[in-house]
């Protein structure tokens, strides 16, 4: 159906159609072409979400659709300029600059394991004639508007694969960093683990250098993920959004899980001044488990939100998820959760809960917490709380000797920090609580006056 | 003759769990079922308790004269034959006082005897309350919820003192509680004992038997009774285990 | 509800000495499934199928309403030609052919033809200006139309018009007016033009807008400053004619200080095309004055596909104007093949106070979408949400409510539970919450579950000698426990049994 769309998102449209057909006049790949085609035409169609759509009433696109990001080069830095941006323990390292995979700064990815197969999306493109068979999800993905832009602008991302039996010594850790401003990073990724292979991932999004408040130097990171998870596979995932205050970023996961497979995703949030992160899981299969959490953190005019789409399609499907936010000024905090039960999935068992705590009078949060069940033999809850410090645990903490103050920092820091508890690896867990404490610590700061 | 079960053949999810087994209770006789895990022991009470998820495959049971493979669950209840649960089940929003006072009624009705009014009830259920020593707040409480798993079994056996069954068939009650709980269970049992009303106690270990002294004692094992005896059998089981006469049954059938 | 005097004047044959709801279950062993699934052939003025600006101003002029009102009528048509009809809930239905509706139907009676119940009349001469087989219908029902139950104050509604508001005089000493809407035109015209559209405006919504249009009849309610109404005041809707919609507009105002409980009961025949009922509720409540609403509803949900049934689109909404202001609103939905139905509190004045209690039951393949909105402006605010959602058969039963915390209102507090029971595995149950919270000195908590009605406790039962029925029920009544406490006596009592009406056949 042909949507009105306004004259300011016209414009975007016309823009980011207008970058899709420069990057297909020099693309030579048929399948990865029809793809862009396709967006452009969903697109012309739908335009942008506005406050009208359901799922986008709380989180305002006005500021995106005014900016035209492109699809430029990456610039150059150097391995020294990285340092700052790498956790303390060993990792095999992935980085990826503006949007396009830099094998130089990356460690030899040919040395990995066997079993372990690393490509950059633009060599397989290069390299393959046919590369439909990666685009088996495209009628899912483009059922979001950041998903029909992604594929717009497809022309980068990884594509990882785990041979049964397969894996990682080490956590692969995927650093995407922002160098330009004006500019569009849109990763694709895709990753493919066969029966009882197991994989830690760590992503990290982060800016070079922090911007002045300029229009020019805002970057935009849009970001698809689409993860296959074959029978008793085991994937762990930490993605630490952190990029510059007035960057953009989106991102859509995918993750479709057969039987007995877990799955751990952790999402931490704290830069943009709006990111949306959103899972998609397809449970289908028996015995599965699932876990979602993230913690998020917002301050100034951030708009964060979080989402996840969780489907229980097979019997014994464990899942649970917990989403943490602490907002101050005048941040905007949005939830949204929901568990689809189908009537197959009996013996379900799942858990949402979402608690938020607010700092300033002036922070705002909208939360949806939702369950839409069809099966009876299920066990089922969501929660939800929002407010202020309690006062008594305040005065608890002070009547034991402790500033005001450090009271207050000490339940903040507690209360952000539970999600990060279901990480299990000692040193990413250590890494991801230093993130979000020096976070805290930066917003702190204002709530002590 | 109450109770006559003769070649009772069970199975569940197509699993044969009862082969063939034959017992007979008399009035007024406390009889005795152990055996190891998995011998079938839950199987048999809810077999004849009327739980839909078993299937009788073989077999005949009488009590009291009628055929009890017949009888819906309720039936059977209704004609005195109780069961104490091994998990009494949780019944949120729905009081002990509505529960009992329904259940109670509905088994008058099958005796021809008029129905409990409100006060009438309370009295009746009260003189049983401090028999069991129960809290006095039981019957404004929904059924076992937020009770622990010593105080749900007292209330099953509360029950069973309410509704003066016929026979009593008690499913592992003393699993999970302490001395003093089973002590309150036993001389709650002890005291409901009659010259008409007999009970089946289904349970691994002796403990719970040496407050409620059988008449008679089988060992139930592969889903047969292998051995029957008096009160001497519980001891025998206590110093040698479940191996020893396990394996003179194996021996006799090969 | 029931009143045994009335049914032994109108069947002398008498059933005094039987039990309170004796015609109920009379009724009940004609139709199993809806009790009140009888028509009443009576003399009927209908209008033609159709709406447009005509048949607007012909309902305008039936009722002889001044020119605000034809124009408040005008407004809301011209408004509602402009938008379209709503699909986004979670329930299917085809779109309705508004041209297929006749949106005026009133029993004429002989003597008057059909003046009478706009001109209002005296109790005692009830039997004369009631048309007998609508007396008949109501008392049938279990509705005390005459007016000799000491407890409660009725309106009674058939199809568009008001055919009897009984205890008008012993109110109207405290000053209470309690009459119907289309009188309430008449006698206190800058009354209702004060408040009219001022809690629910015209253009708040598809359906709305429609009843502003066209609005038939209900009820107006007005307390004084400082009145405690002594006695329950009812309104019973009956929707009769074939293909005729029901819109009726309630205004119900509770000035400083006062105190109201008020009842709303509905029914309708089992036809087989669906009713269309969309009623518009607005809810004033001044400084310290307490409004309790409660509603059982039980329109035809249609046959066991809900072919038929009544779409209950309804607009109910409450200002909390005034500091210490508290609304409350209680509802038992087991009817209808679709109801959409979201009664709202605004609280507006400091320390208000809203609540929602509500037990939803679907079977067969109805669909409900209901739930509630706290808008929290007022400083101190509370609201209070339990909803207990039963789903049976192969319907769809869903929560979707908002709650929403304005900057203002520091020290709001909210608590929200909603728990839903499945009975069976072919229908869904579904929660849609929307918090909303701009002020951090908010508290607000939301709760939700899920259960099933399980076999491991029926078996429980069982063996206790308590029948598959009597277990179900009583579960069920374990579970909406919360909600029947806040109805009033005898609805409560009415609810739980609709409630294992509606349930018959759902289990085993």
């Amino acid at each position: 159906m042909q949507r009105k769309i306004s004259p300011v998102a016209q414009k975007a449209v016309a823009h980011y159609i207008a970058e899709s057909e420069r990057l297909n006049q020099a693309c030579d790949n048929e399948s990865l072409k029809q793809i862009r085609e396709q967006a452009q035409a969903l697109l012309k169609q739908q335009g942008f979400p506005t406050q009208r759509d359901e799922n986008w009433q709380y989180t305002r696109l006005t500021n995106f659709v005014q900016k035209h990001f492109e699809v430029k080069p990456a610039s150059k830095i150097t391995s020294e300029q990285l340092h700052k941006f790498m956790p303390d323990f060993a990792v095999t390292k992935v980085v990826f600059v503006d949007g396009w995979f830099n094998e130089s700064l990356s460690d030899d990815l040919a040395a990995l394991p066997k079993g372990v197969s690393f490509e950059s999306l633009q060599d397989t493109f290069d390299i393959a004639g046919d590369t439909s068979a990666l685009f088996s999800s495209e009628s899912e993905i483009t059922k979001e508007p950041f998903g029909v832009l992604n594929s717009l602008l497809l022309a980068d991302g990884f594509y990882l694969q785990l041979s049964a039996n397969a894996h990682l010594e080490l956590p692969l850790f995927v650093l995407n960093i922002q160098t330009e401003g004006q500019h569009m990073s849109n990763l694709r990724n895709r990753i493919e683990l066969a029966d009882n292979a197991e994989l830690t991932l760590i992503e990290r999004y982060v800016t070079l250098e922090t911007s002045t408040q300029d229009n020019d130097s805002m970057a935009c990171t849009n970001v698809v993920t689409e993860v296959n998870l074959a029978k008793h596979t085991r994937f762990k995932q930490v993605v630490m959004q952190e990029q510059d205050d007035n960057a953009f970023y989106f991102n859509n996961q995918y993750i479709y899980q057969d039987d007995s497979s877990s799955c751990m995703s952790f999402y931490g949030s704290m830069g943009s001044q709006l990111s949306r992160h959103q899972n998609h899981i397809f449970m289908n299969g028996e015995h599965i488990e699932s876990q979602q959490n993230s913690a998020c953190l917002a301050k100034d005019k951030q708009t964060v939100d979080s989402r996840t789409d969780t489907q229980h399609n097979d019997v014994w499907g464990n899942s649970q998820q917990l989403h943490k936010y602490v907002l101050t000024d005048h941040a905007v905090g949005v939830f949204n959760g929901m568990i689809r039960v189908d009537q197959k999935a009996q013996k379900t068992d799942g858990q949402m809960d979402n608690k938020n705590l607010l700092l300033s009078d002036t922070a705002k949060m909208d939360t949806k917490p939702q369950l839409e069940i069809y099966a009876d033999d299920v066990k089922c809850s969501h929660g939800s709380a929002s407010g202020q410090i309690d006062k008594n645990q305040i005065f608890y903490l002070q009547a034991r000797g402790i500033r005001r103050a450090d009271a207050i920092k000490m339940i903040t820091h507690a209360f952000l920090l539970e999600p990060v508890e279901v990480i299990n690896n000692a040193a990413i867990r250590q890494w991801v609580t230093a993130r979000l404490s020096a976070g805290l610590a930066s917003v702190q700061k204002k709530v002590r006056e | 003759m109450l109770l006559k079960v003769e070649n009772l053949q069970a199975e569940i999810d197509e699993k044969q769990i009862l082969k063939g087994l034959n017992i007979e209770v008399k009035p007024g006789e406390v009889h005795a079922i152990m055996g190891p895990n998995g011998a079938g022991k839950s199987t048999l009470a809810n077999v004849l308790s009327g739980r839909d998820d078993y299937e009788v495959t073989e077999g005949h049971v009488t009590f009291d004269g009628e055929d009890l493979l017949e009888l819906d669950a309720e039936d059977r209840a209704r004609k005195g034959l109780f069961l104490a649960f091994q998990y009494p089940v949780e019944i949120p929003g729905v009081s002990n006082k509505l529960f009992m006072q329904t259940a109670l009624n509905a088994v008058r009705e099958e005796r021809g005897l008029p129905a409990l009014d409100m006060f009438d009830f309370d009295e009746f259920a009260k003189a049983k309350i401090e028999l069991l020593d129960m809290r006095a707040d039981l019957l404004e409480r929904s059924v076992n919820v937020g009770f622990s798993g010593g105080e749900k079994k007292r209330n099953d056996i509360f029950q069973m003192a309410l509704l003066e069954p016929k026979l009593c068939i008690l499913d592992e009650t003393d699993s999970g509680l302490d001395i003093d709980a089973l002590r309150v269970v036993a001389n709650g049992v002890n005291a409901l004992r009659s010259a008409e009303r007999s009970f089946i106690v289904v349970t691994h270990y002796q403990r719970l038997l040496d407050y409620i002294k059988p008449d008679h004692v089988h060992v139930l094992y592969n889903g047969q009774i292998v051995k029957s005896g008096g009160f001497e059998l519980v001891h025998e089981l206590e110093e040698n285990g479940y191996d020893e006469i396990i394996q003179q049954f194996e021996n006799k059938n090969q | 509800m029931a009143n045994p005097a009335i049914i032994t004047e109108l069947q002398p044959q008498g059933i005094q000495e039987s039990g309170q709801y004796q015609e109920i279950d009379d009724l009940l062993s004609k139709n199993q499934h809806y009790k009140e699934g009888f028509v009443t052939t009576t003399s009927v003025e209908t209008f033609d199928k159709g709406i447009n600006e005509e048949v607007v101003r012909a309902i305008s002029a039936k009722k002889n309403e001044p020119e605000w009102m034809l124009d408040f009528r005008l407004k809301a048509f011209a408004h509602w030609k402009t938008l379209k009809e709503p699909h986004w809930a979670k329930a299917e239905y085809t779109p309705l052919d508004y041209q297929d509706y006749s949106y005026y139907s009133a029993p004429e009676c002989g003597s008057c033809a059909g003046q009478c119940s706009t001109e209002g009349g005296t109790e005692d001469s009830i039997e004369n200006e009631i048309d007998p087989e609508v007396a008949k219908a109501f008392a049938e029902l279990g509705v005390p139309i005459a007016g000799d139950d000491a407890n409660v104050a009725v309106d009674a509604i058939f199809d568009s018009i008001s055919v009897s508001t009984t205890k008008r005089e012993d109110l109207a000493e405290l000053g209470i007016i309690f009459c119907s809407f289309s009188e309430a035109v008449q006698d206190y015209p800058e009354m209702v033009q004060k408040y009219i559209g001022t809690v629910v405006p015209y253009h708040d919504n598809y359906f709305a807008a429609l009843n502003s249009a066209v609005a038939s009849d209900g009820t107006f309610v007005y307390i004084p400053e400082g009145v405690h109404c002594p006695i329950d005041l009812s309104t019973y809707f009956r929707i009769n004619e074939a293909k005729t919609g029901q819109f009726e507009r309630t205004i119900l105002i509770a000035d400083k200080g006062s105190y109201v409980s008020y009842l709303e009961g509905c029914s309708a025949p089992v036809r087989d095309t669906y009713q269309l009922h969309a009623a518009v509720v607005e809810v004033i409540v001044h400084e310290d004055a307490e409004v309790k609403y409660s509603t059982v509803q039980n329109w035809y949900p249609g046959d066991d596909d809900c072919t038929g049934g009544i779409l209950n689109f309804v607009t109910k909404r409450g200002l909390c104007e005034g500091k210490n202001s508290k609304l409350s609103w209680t509802q038992a939905e087991t009817g209808s093949a679709i109801t959409w139905k979201y009664p709202s509190c605004i609280l507006k004045g400091d320390n208000a106070i809203g609540e929602f209690y509500s037990v939803a039951l679907t079977n067969r393949r109805q669909q409900a979408d209901t739930g509630t909105k706290m808008i929290h402006i007022g400083k101190n605010t509370r609201s209070t949400i339990i909803s207990k959602g039963l789903s049976a058969g192969k319907s769809d039963n869903t929560y979707r409510g908002q709650v929403k915390i304005l900057p203002s209102a520091e020290g709001a507090r909210n608590f929200t539970q909603c728990d839903s029971m499945l009975i069976g595995d072919q229908c869904g149950a579904h929660t849609f919450p929307y918090i909303e919270v701009e002020n951090p000195t908010a508290q607000i908590e939301h709760e939700a579950t899920t259960s099933r009605i399980g076999e491991d406790q029926l078996f429980y039962c069982k063996q206790r000698g308590i029948s598959e029925q009597d277990a179900i029920s009583m579960i069920v009544n374990g579970f909406c426990k919360e909600v029947f406490s806040e109805l009033p006596l005898e609805f409560a009592q009415e609810a739980e049994e609709l409630l294992a009406i509606s349930l018959e056949g759902s289990v085993g």
